[in-house]
């Protein structure tokens, strides 16, 4: 039966129109994605009562196609502008965009389209394999589980933060306090909310959306405007071809599995999503090197890294939605009303009877990062022009899409807060980085705040209050698990270090 | 250290921003049916919205879009079609009782009983399921369990919404004798808690309880609407198991009936128009099959029945609900 559906799956893709829509889904995702607070989810909600009259398969394989093409997209305005077109890009800013700056804008592009589709092939296929087992592993983890997910990739924070240590601790308390403003996800309160001034504006939060793109685009913009040139450093040559970006990826396969199953593994996890995985993979591609100075620097490891973990969590993201109709994020739960909508309700039906049509979208998946690493490598390398192009045009023509952005984040009473935030972190963010405060640390405690405090409460809540929630061994052995790890890597470099010394002694 | 050339940035800056700020105003100037969603993109509301309504686009003279403005049980967006002029340009869906409970609890700066009805276009319920390892059998068995220690928490969504209100209706009215609610962000959230059990009890919507129950994770156990549900139409209701009359609080409150709203004094020609369109969008084809599909009910009921249902739900929420205590526990 499961041969026979594969196949009817492979039918599906190659019959009629369907493969035209999935052409036209990855290429219109790509665009979507590389425009700053788009996104997918607003770009897909935007196009999905288009999909009405469509055939159900043509308009499901449209919309995935979107998805996946937008998740790739988001890197390469956050390589070439620094400006992440989607939430889960942020982290390719890191490494892409120093690399632009040096003028290997070509090579991180080369890299981020093989690194995401080979990540992205790599995962479909384990997932098809693996379906069964990995709804099994979905429902193991709870609130107290989401809850040390979130809180190791705080502790990240020492590990990825330079400098003073005392300097990253602010800057990640600092983003942990913003995600505190507006109605505290437990209880029906506002925080910090001034109601009696600014009504509803602020009760929904700061979106962090607005604030990764004044912290990253905005705030370069400010950098930029005191050079002269491009972005690409006056003096450097643009070099670089496709194939040694290519050959790079390969170069680190070990880095390349792993963050691509950590971005499995967390996307499959609801509520953690793509943001999340990108910044552990990054974290633990930056705690693995052997070279850890290079990183912030342009380091090919760390791109790879976010690049690959941000593709691997796009089928992850699909078992929980396909399996019981729980999106983890906002572009998933978008696609579940599509499904709804076209009359493919998510549940066993979709590995029983509808099993075509489930292997048809992973199929989808398949061929769109074929597509992917072939309008990657041909076509987007070819834009690391933007990096030559004299900074006059490229600051007003960034500000425009970061406020166009901004509108489009949320719009309604918060058009202004979304537009004034963007605005406000720029400068923020422009500080922060001249006096060396880490704006990792800051879009970490910004990313997992809300996470971590609401499964917080919540754990003890059904805990009645009781920590053994997150230590029990027997009742709780994967919160024990997590403990162990974050125990790990927050006192692990100690005790090696004294381990070290005692043999030194000893020796 | 780079020093940034002040007037470079505040001579390409500020024109590209005022630029961006003109651009952005004059995209939502326009003269055709805007239809806010006050829930998040993808969800049960906004599912059954875009369809029907997405239908209604073919009856309508001129088009029809949409935008979600989530937040606060549905109340962000309704104030902002509230404040909107009366012209019949926009209107926001939302499901009585449940964001006039939302309403009712919080209590903010503007009147949503002078909201205009436009239309209802059709319900769904809410349910109680519980995680199958357990093989509750009935309403009899689970009130059993609880008083037993068994059970003592129950999952729903967020403290002060509609499902919450309804858990304490079970509570106090109906019998239900929980201890602890339980709240998660959305109802695919308290699915996967039953599922996983990390809380053996939850009430949600029948549809979002369909792929839990077929795949055997989920057993549903009673349909808190008097009329059933269309997802599980053998699982038996609270009054067809001894909990209740039809027309109790539970069976008022547990019924979400989705439907259109326009701001406080829009003109009957302003909504007849869209009214019309809607009625026989959802005798489509389309329509129907989406109902047939998803287990939503679709069932049109016109502006007068629209205003009928609002102001019957904020005379009785009031009564049958202990709003203080809400207040109080959030």
């Amino acid at each position: 039966m499961g041969f026979a559906a594969f196949a009817e799956g492979i039918g599906m893709i190659a019959s009629g129109t369907t493969f035209f829509w999935l052409i036209g889904g990855v290429l219109l995702g790509i665009i979507i994605g590389a425009l700053p607070g788009l996104g997918p989810s607003l770009g897909m909600a935007i196009l999905l009562p288009l999909t009405a009259p469509m055939e159900a398969g043509d308009a499901i394989i449209l919309l995935v196609s979107i998805y996946s093409g937008a998740m790739y997209g988001g890197a390469i305005s956050a390589i070439l502008l620094n400006a992440p077109g989607t939430a889960a890009a942020a982290a390719t800013t890191f490494e892409g965009y120093p690399m632009s700056r040096k003028g290997d804008a070509l090579h991180a592009l080369a890299i981020s389209a093989t690194a995401s589709a080979t990540a992205g092939f790599m995962t479909i296929i384990v997932i098809i394999l693996l379906m069964p087992v990995l709804v099994d592993i979905v429902l193991a983890f709870g609130s107290p589980e989401y809850f040390l997910i979130a809180f190791l990739g705080l502790a990240m924070i020492t590990v990825i933060a330079k400098g003073s240590i005392l300097k990253g601790l602010t800057a990640g308390m600092f983003g942990l306090m913003i995600t505190t403003v507006g109605t505290s996800p437990m209880a029906v309160q506002p925080r910090y909310a001034y109601t009696d001034y600014f009504d509803f504006t602020l009760t929904q939060g700061i979106d962090f959306v607005a604030v990764l793109i004044g912290l990253f685009a905005i705030a370069e913009m400010f950098n930029l405007a005191g050079e002269k040139g491009g972005i690409s450093r006056t003096g450097t040559v643009i070099s670089g071809s496709v194939i040694p970006g290519v050959k790079t990826v390969f170069k680190y396969p070990v880095n390349l599995v792993k963050s691509a199953f950590i971005g499995l593994g967390v996307g499959a996890i609801p509520g953690a999503g793509s943001t999340v995985s990108t910044f552990v993979a990054y974290g633990e591609s930056l705690r693995s090197s052997k070279n850890p100075e290079e990183f912030g620097q342009g380091s090919e490891r760390g791109l790879i890294a976010a690049e690959s973990s941000n593709n691997g969590t796009i089928g992850g993201s699909l078992v929980p939605t396909l399996s019981f109709g729980i999106p983890g994020s906002a572009a998933t739960a978008v696609l579940l009303g599509g499904l709804i909508m076209h009359g493919l309700n998510p549940g066993p039906l979709l590995f029983s009877d509808e099993l075509a049509t489930t292997y048809s979208l992973y199929l989808a998946l398949f061929i769109g990062n074929i597509l992917i690493l072939t309008v990657g490598l041909l076509f987007i390398t070819r834009m690391s022009f933007i990096t030559r192009v004299n900074a006059i045009y490229i600051i007003p023509m960034i500000i425009v899409f970061a406020v166009i952005g901004a509108y489009a984040i949320r719009g309604g009473q918060q058009v202004w807060l979304d537009v004034v935030t963007v605005l406000a972190l720029g400068i923020i963010g422009y500080y922060m980085k001249k006096y060396d405060y880490s704006i990792i640390a800051f879009v970490l405690g910004v990313v997992l705040g809300s996470i971590a405090e609401e499964n917080l409460d919540r754990s003890l809540q059904l805990s009645e209050g009781s920590w053994m929630i997150f230590f029990h061994p027997i009742d709780q052995p994967l919160s024990f698990g997590l403990v162990i790890v974050i125990i790990l890597l927050l006192f692990g470099p100690f005790v090696k270090s004294a381990i070290n010394k005692y043999r030194g002694n000893g020796d | 250290m780079v020093r940034t050339n002040r007037r470079t940035f505040l001579k390409t800056g500020v024109v590209a921003t005022a630029g961006a700020t003109m651009m952005a105003g004059c995209l939502g100037d326009d003269d055709d049916l805007t239809v806010t969603v006050p829930f998040g993109e993808g969800g049960g509301t906004d599912t059954f919205a875009r369809e029907v309504i997405g239908a209604a686009d073919e009856f309508y003279d001129g088009s029809i879009s949409f935008e979600n403005e989530p937040g606060e049980g549905g109340l962000v967006g309704t104030q902002e079609v509230y404040n909107s002029e009366p012209d019949g340009s926009r209107v926001v869906v939302f499901n009585p009782p449940s964001t006039p409970t939302s309403w009712l609890v919080q209590e903010p700066g503007f009147d949503i009983s002078e909201m205009t009805g436009v239309s209802i276009m059709g319900f769904f319920g809410y349910m109680i399921y519980t995680n199958s390892d357990y093989e509750v059998e009935d309403m009899d068995d689970l009130v059993d369990r609880f008083e037993d220690g068994e059970f003592s928490q129950i999952a729903g969504q967020g403290q002060g919404t509609m499902v919450d209100v309804v858990s304490r209706v079970l509570r106090d009215d109906v019998g239900l004798p929980w201890e602890t609610y339980i709240a998660y962000d959305g109802g695919g959230d308290v699915t996967e808690a039953v599922m996983g059990d990390e809380v053996s009890v939850g009430i949600g919507t029948d549809t979002g309880a369909e792929a839990g129950v077929a795949d055997g994770r989920l057993d549903p156990v009673v349909g808190l609407v008097s009329d059933g549900s269309g997802v599980f139409p053998d699982m038996a209701t609270f009054d067809e198991q001894g909990y209740g009359e039809p027309g109790d609080p539970i069976d008022i409150l547990s019924q979400l009936q989705v439907s259109v709203w326009a701001p406080p004094g829009t003109d009957r020609d302003d909504i007849d128009p869209l009214a019309e369109a809607i009625e026989e969008a959802t005798e489509t084809d389309e329509v129907q099959q989406f109902a047939e599909d998803s287990g939503n009910v679709i069932q049109y009921g016109g502006p007068d029945d629209a205003d009928a249902l609002l102001a019957d739900v904020l005379e009785t929420v009031p009564q049958v609900v202990d709003l203080d205590e809400i207040r109080a526990d959030a």
